[in-house]
């Protein structure tokens, strides 16, 4: 799960921050999931849940949640979306999966959602069968088919320069084995045919794969296994700004980088669904929003304010009262992602990447962002302490402390024959639009004490709306801070964490990762972990992380995120989901 | 505007007013029935308006602080953009001193910039968009108020015409589309802007929009004087004798203008000032890490609860200087108004 981030680096102030993809619950380290053979299952599965979902003690029906953030989503595009705001919107409100999560006692349960059950694997582990619930139907009233979600996952392999790759990597034929391009690249370019996934008639989705994914029924959880009318799709993003769903509630207008609203799906039946209610009226997302204003008049209360949710960073200058009299309008709790400095090993050597550590400001940036310890602590590794195997350790200049050391890189990039005159030049984007120029100013900090260490620097100012799009791609100019900003665990396996943001596929799909990284022996690492059992995984990822960071230093671990839900004193049951770090977003229900 | 009538019409009763004034003070003017402009009576007015005293005063301090910005903040020991995040408390982001001797005016919370390099180097921008805008736009207006009212007809139509639908754009909207269009136009094809040529752009833009939309005033009021001007005595003299229009213009009948200009002028500035501080709170001005007034005000805002010493700085800065401007420019409207008694 990407991270939202849409300030550049560091920017807590003004994040939408916080996960929304598929994690069953962390659970004090011993997290496991398996999905199939019942092991060492920490992280609860109940295949057998059955709709409506049990009431939340007191919830009144009625009224609208408005949710106000600094953040924006590109699309709403169910196949494209990846980032953890437009993630939490989709499979919590308009979108209904294979599989969804419930919160029970504060843990994340994996159960059935348009599926009977949480899938049936063959004997080999190759093969995976999914069988539709009766009578489900799309926002427009006409039924669902296991087609349409066929389509859904095929059309899903068209967007994997901002969406998930692992249905590149796992599904057959999805990538080119010899090279390890991605193959299929989704029906508009590749045709329908796809050997990974078929419905053999319209009840039944079956997923073929090219290795055992154990972990596949916490994928069928994305919004790339919402069914979509093949009749109804446009051939790009703007499908996303009238998609039908099947969801509690559907879009009634989408305006990018402004405004998102939900209203009520009629033809959603609570029945034939475990874990969403449909408690309000209706929902309004305002996006790019100054949120130091927005988090005020939540706190505050009056009018509209008192029914609306921030749930970016709480600023500095309300640490105070949100630890104090108006603790009870605010939540905070641990987030699934990790925030990291990343660059690019293809344009930066790696001497001057070690220089780049060395000389990296951590604390001023985090000041200068607003930073405090109720928005984050400091990250030395990129498997976060709340997945097994974790492995504790930290690299000097890697720990996302300190203040840089501009003396021993300037040093070192000596060493490496750069010098005055001849300076290696760091080029990255920054939003350079944003109201409370908090990332203006984050950014004039880095820039200014990574000069002073020797550095050349080109910073290049875009708005807030194009910088997502901008940082992800990988022929640009920038040579560091590309997307991802940071990665949010989808499931508490850091086989949700390291292929993802480090495979080859990513870059031979058009994508970004860690480091930018595309070396077949990192491949083959992370290939022979993953075919050892969940169990087996955990210590080796830790060891993997560790040899990553240490061999080729292609990210700066910065911080663990946490998250921050401000609300208003009319807004009731918000709660933190630990593993994606969102609220559950239709659990909340409001005064009129 | 009261006084443009009065200034050149009247020019026999201001002499005749200053009259019994006794005329010795000055050997220079033993003439000064005849002999003295309306500038020199208005000069000596003002000489003796304490509250224009007082008002020159404080812009001319401002105006040394701006000049000497860099002069200042090296006597307090300190250097623009300077990030001092020790003097800023890792628990809420907020500076851990105050004012000091170090730091004149404290820090900038978040990020540890001394206020008073900010403040200081914030000036600059205000008075230079103020006074350069005020300038231009006033020798726009002269040009074409004169052109307009002297040789009437087509030129005048057109004239009359262009002011017109510039006074019918509103200025914030035409600013907030313009600058982003022309920052985009001066960005090389495949390449990029920095924060400081942003800045610099924006700067420029600011100064011609506010100069494009400043000259309309002025304009329509020379062109009416001039209406009235063409017809008089020396005027037709100066014509048929066979003096050039040009000398007419800027000989004959610019110099019974000077009144209107000076005010209008002297009124431009603060509200240049005003404009330029506003579009920088609302972010369409020069853009961090330029300092700037307004920008200051815009993040200081959300501090000011906790933090009260980031926003005061600018917003009396911005106070007095408008108001100094505009009491002086009042003041200047006063002493060249030959209506006006004391």
């Amino acid at each position: 799960m990407r991270w939202t981030s849409v300030l550049a680096v560091g920017v807590f102030a003004s994040i939408g921050l916080t996960a929304a993809c598929a994690a069953p619950a962390k659970n004090a380290g011993t997290g496991g999931t398996k999905a199939t053979d019942g092991g060492t299952i920490a992280a609860p599965l109940d295949p057998t849940a059955k709709g409506p979902a049990p009431e939340v003690a007191g919830a009144k029906k009625g009224g609208t949640l408005t949710v106000s953030y600094a953040t924006a989503p590109s699309d709403m595009d169910p196949s494209a979306q990846f980032y953890q705001d437009s993630g939490i919107i989709m499979t919590r409100l308009t979108q209904r999966s294979l599989t969804s999560f419930v919160t029970r006692d504060g843990k994340q349960v994996l159960v059935p959602d348009l599926a009977t059950d949480l899938g049936k694997t063959s004997a080999d582990g190759l093969t995976w069968t999914f069988t539709l619930k009766d009578g489900i139907k799309y926002s427009d009233g006409t039924p669902i088919s296991a087609g349409d979600i066929a389509y859904a996952v095929k059309r899903s392999f068209a967007f994997t320069d901002t969406g998930p790759t692992y249905q590149v990597d796992f599904l057959k034929g999805g990538k080119d084995a010899a090279t390890g391009e991605q193959k299929y690249k989704g029906p508009w370019e590749s045709g329908d045919t796809f050997a990974g996934v078929e419905a053999p008639d319209a009840k039944t989705v079956v997923f073929h794969l090219e290795k055992r994914w154990e972990t596949l029924p916490y994928f069928a959880a994305f919004s790339q296994t919402s069914p979509i009318p093949k009749a109804k799709e446009t051939k790009n993003r703007d499908y996303g700004n009238n998609a039908v769903g099947t969801g509690p509630y559907k879009i009634k207008s989408f305006t990018q980088g402004s405004e998102l609203v939900l209203e009520k799906n009629t033809f959603w039946d609570p029945a034939t669904d475990a874990s969403r209610h449909q408690y309000v009226d209706g929902y309004v997302f305002k996006f790019g929003q100054d949120s130091i204003k927005v988090q005020q008049g939540v706190l505050a209360s009056n009018g509209p304010d008192a029914t609306t949710l921030n749930w970016d960073g709480v600023d500095a200058s309300l640490v105070d009262q949100v630890t104090g009299a108006k603790a009870s309008q605010f939540v905070t709790g641990p987030s699934s992602c990790v925030i990291a400095v990343n660059m690019d090993t293809r344009k930066i050597p790696l001497a001057v990447r070690k220089a780049v550590a060395v000389a990296f400001p951590f604390d001023d940036i985090n000041k200068a962002a607003g930073a405090t310890p109720l928005s984050q602590t400091p990250a030395s590794t990129l498997v976060p302490p709340q997945i097994p195997g974790h492995l504790d350790f930290k690299i000097p200049g890697m720990t996302g402390t300190g203040n840089g050391d501009p003396v021993k890189s300037k040093a070192m990039l000596a060493a490496a024959g750069f010098g005055p005159g001849k300076e290696f030049q760091l080029v990255w984007y920054y939003t350079d639009d944003d109201p409370s120029n908090v990332a203006q100013q984050v950014n004039q900090v880095r820039k200014t004490k990574l000069i002073a260490a020797g550095f050349k620097v080109k910073d290049i100012g875009v708005p807030n709306k194009d910088r997502r799009t901008l940082i992800a791609k990988t022929d640009g100019p920038h040579n560091m801070l590309q997307s991802p900003a940071g990665w949010c665990f989808d499931w508490p396996s850091a086989d949700s964490i390291f292929p993802p943001t480090v495979s080859s596929t990513q870059i031979k799909s058009g994508g970004s990762n860690w480091g930018d990284l595309a070396d077949p022996k990192i491949d083959s690492e992370m290939d022979r972990i993953q075919k050892l059992t969940i169990a087996e995984q955990g210590p080796e990822w830790g060891k993997f992380d560790k040899m990553l960071l240490e061999t080729y230093v292609p990210v700066l671990p910065w911080y663990n995120d946490k998250s921050n839900f401000l609300f208003g004193t009319k807004v009731h049951n918000v709660v933190n989901d630990a593993n994606h770090g969102m609220p559950v977003l239709d659990a909340i229900w409001v005064d009129q | 505007m009261s006084l443009g009538s009065g200034t050149s019409s009247d020019l026999s009763s201001l002499t005749t007013d200053e009259a019994p004034k006794p005329p010795e003070k000055s050997t220079k003017n033993t003439d000064r029935q005849h002999g003295r402009s309306p500038s020199q009576i208005a000069w000596d007015r003002l000489k003796v308006d304490k509250v224009a005293i007082i008002c020159f005063g404080i812009v001319i301090f401002f105006v040394l602080v701006a000049i000497f910005a860099p002069l200042l903040v090296k006597l307090e020991g300190e250097t623009l953009n300077l990030y001092h995040s020790d003097l800023i408390s890792a628990e809420d982001t907020y500076p851990i001193i105050g004012a000091n001797s170090q730091h004149w005016f404290g820090v900038e919370p978040r990020t540890g910039r001394d206020l008073f390099a900010v403040w200081a180097y914030g000036a600059r921008p205000s008075l230079v968009i103020g006074f350069v805008a005020a300038t231009l736009s006033t020798i726009v207006g002269i040009t074409l108020g004169l052109l307009g009212g002297y040789l009437g007809g087509k030129t005048d139509k057109t004239i009359g015409w262009v002011i017109d639908l510039l006074l019918s754009l509103p200025l914030l909207v035409v600013v907030f589309a313009v600058v982003p269009v022309v920052q985009q136009r001066f960005t090389p094809v495949g390449g990029f802007l920095t924060a400081e040529q942003k800045s610099g752009i924006r700067f420029y833009v600011l100064i011609c929009i506010l100069v494009v939309f400043g000259w309309l005033g002025l304009a329509r009021l020379i062109r009416g004087e001039v209406f009235s001007l063409r017809e008089r005595e020396f005027v037709q003299a100066a014509k048929v004798v066979g003096v050039k229009t040009r000398q007419i213009l800027f000989k004959e009948i610019l110099p019974n203008l000077v009144g209107p200009i000076i005010v209008s002028a002297s009124i431009a500035v603060p509200a240049y000032i005003t404009a330029e501080a506003t579009l920088s709170y609302l972010g369409a001005g020069l853009v961090e890490p330029t300092p700037s007034w307004g920008r200051t005000v815009s993040n200081a805002q959300n501090a000011y609860s906790r933090y009260p010493l980031f926003l005061w700085p600018p917003v009396i800065s911005i106070a007095f200087l408008v108001l100094a401007l505009t009491l002086l420019g009042e003041a200047i409207r006063d002493a060249f108004d030959p209506n006006t008694r004391r």
